[in-house]
């Protein structure tokens, strides 16, 4: 065996991996060569040293604390995970979301529309109400200074007014009542 | 009966917290002695030990794949380790001191220091030996922490790296040839 050989199996000697008949090999070896010798042995006093560690235990106490901030962590974590969401479910929330407004957007429209339609359609005659023979207030008049109106709207036209009313919601709602104000301004 | 790894694995796998915290009693001293030896202080080994659970932790999904979880383990841990001492290498805060320490231990030290002369020369040595490691290439350092102070296996650092074991045994040789180098020089300075 030659002393490049021989120097490339030191550490496998030292470490015990070495096979049965390597290890006779170098064995001879190291009996008649005294450099591989100094080798092994300073190979050998270096795994000896190495395994004196220099890590001080810092106690049970210390191993106690870790253990019980390691399970503090883990479980912040594990609290993290069921909250934040993947990218999958935020974007199926976020689909959801989209579709109501769009759905809720198309209502208002058709709402819209319908106020706009019926408002057109309804008789543009001035609608007054009398409690005996004192004029209460005039629905959707157009000509609220007309002193010739005389008009009484039947119960059942009350009944559809104030159907629509509910129907086409607040805006159309108060449109209709905003001539009330300039009938009081006009002092009647 | 004191249940094994791979089974302490298993039932961390289906849930069993108990299970988690006993593969941190098993591992929290290993992790920190080779963190400590990487890093050369308190502080930082520690917030190794933590994260490499934390870690372990969230990535228990994958541990259904690993057949090995020492190796496992000891990449994750080495890994960060890797990455802080880059980081603090960066941030130019390395220290071998032992000011970092918590006041028990720095006692504990002190009272360590109040050996016979010999080991008291040995400890320099292996202190210049620890420094001679921070030269070493990282997976050369690694390699010879694992398997010489740590007491691992070829096969389990290889595993751990992910590299064939001719790998780990070509880094320990290489590591071992600079370390006794140094031991060399101190050897000859003293005859």
């Amino acid at each position: 065996m030659t002393c490049r050989f021989a120097l490339l199996l030191l550490d496998d000697y030292v470490d015990n991996e070495l096979a049965p008949k390597e290890r006779e090999a170098l064995e001879k070896h190291l009996e008649n060569c005294s450099s591989c010798r100094q080798e092994w042995e300073r190979t050998k006093y270096l795994k000896e040293l190495l395994k004196q560690k220099l890590v001080n235990d810092p106690g049970e106490d210390y191993w106690k604390e870790m253990t019980d901030i390691i399970l503090a962590r883990t479980i912040e974590a594990s609290s993290r995970e069921t909250v934040s969401l993947s990218f999958t479910e935020k974007a199926t929330i976020q689909r959801g979301a989209f579709i109501r407004s769009l759905v809720s957007a198309g209502v208002s429209v058709i709402i819209l529309v319908s106020a706009i339609i019926l408002g057109t359609a309804q008789k543009k005659s001035d609608s007054t109400i009398y409690a005996g023979e004192n004029r209460l207030f005039v629905a959707a008049s157009l000509k609220p200074s007309d002193k010739t109106v005389t008009t009484i709207i039947t119960k059942k036209e009350q009944i559809n007014q104030a159907q629509g009313m509910l129907l086409m919601g607040a805006p159309t709602f108060i449109g209709r009542f905003s001539t009330i104000f300039e009938f009081i301004n006009s002092g009647e | 009966m004191k249940k094994t790894i791979p089974e302490l694995v298993e039932s961390f796998l289906n849930g069993d917290e108990k299970a988690f915290a006993e593969l941190v009693k098993r591992y929290q001293k290993k992790i920190y002695s080779i963190a400590y030896q990487i890093l050369h202080n308190h502080l930082d080994a520690d917030e190794v030990v933590q994260e490499t659970f934390v870690r372990v932790y969230k990535k228990r999904q994958e541990l259904k794949y690993v057949k090995y979880f020492t190796s496992f383990i000891l990449r994750v841990a080495t890994n960060y380790a890797i990455d802080l001492l880059r980081k603090r290498k960066g941030q130019k805060k390395i220290t071998s001191d032992t000011s970092a320490l918590p006041g028990h231990i720095q006692l504990d030290l002190s009272q360590r220091v109040a050996t016979p002369s010999d080991n008291l020369e040995n400890k320099r040595l292996m202190g210049e030996i620890l420094r001679a490691f921070d030269e070493l290439p990282y997976k050369q350092r690694l390699t010879a922490i694992l398997h010489d102070i740590e007491g691992y296996s070829k096969a389990e650092i290889a595993k751990a790296f992910n590299c064939p074991e001719a790998t780990v045994r070509s880094n320990l040789h290489i590591a071992r040839k600079k370390l006794k180098k140094i031991l060399k020089q101190r050897l000859k300075q003293k005859e």
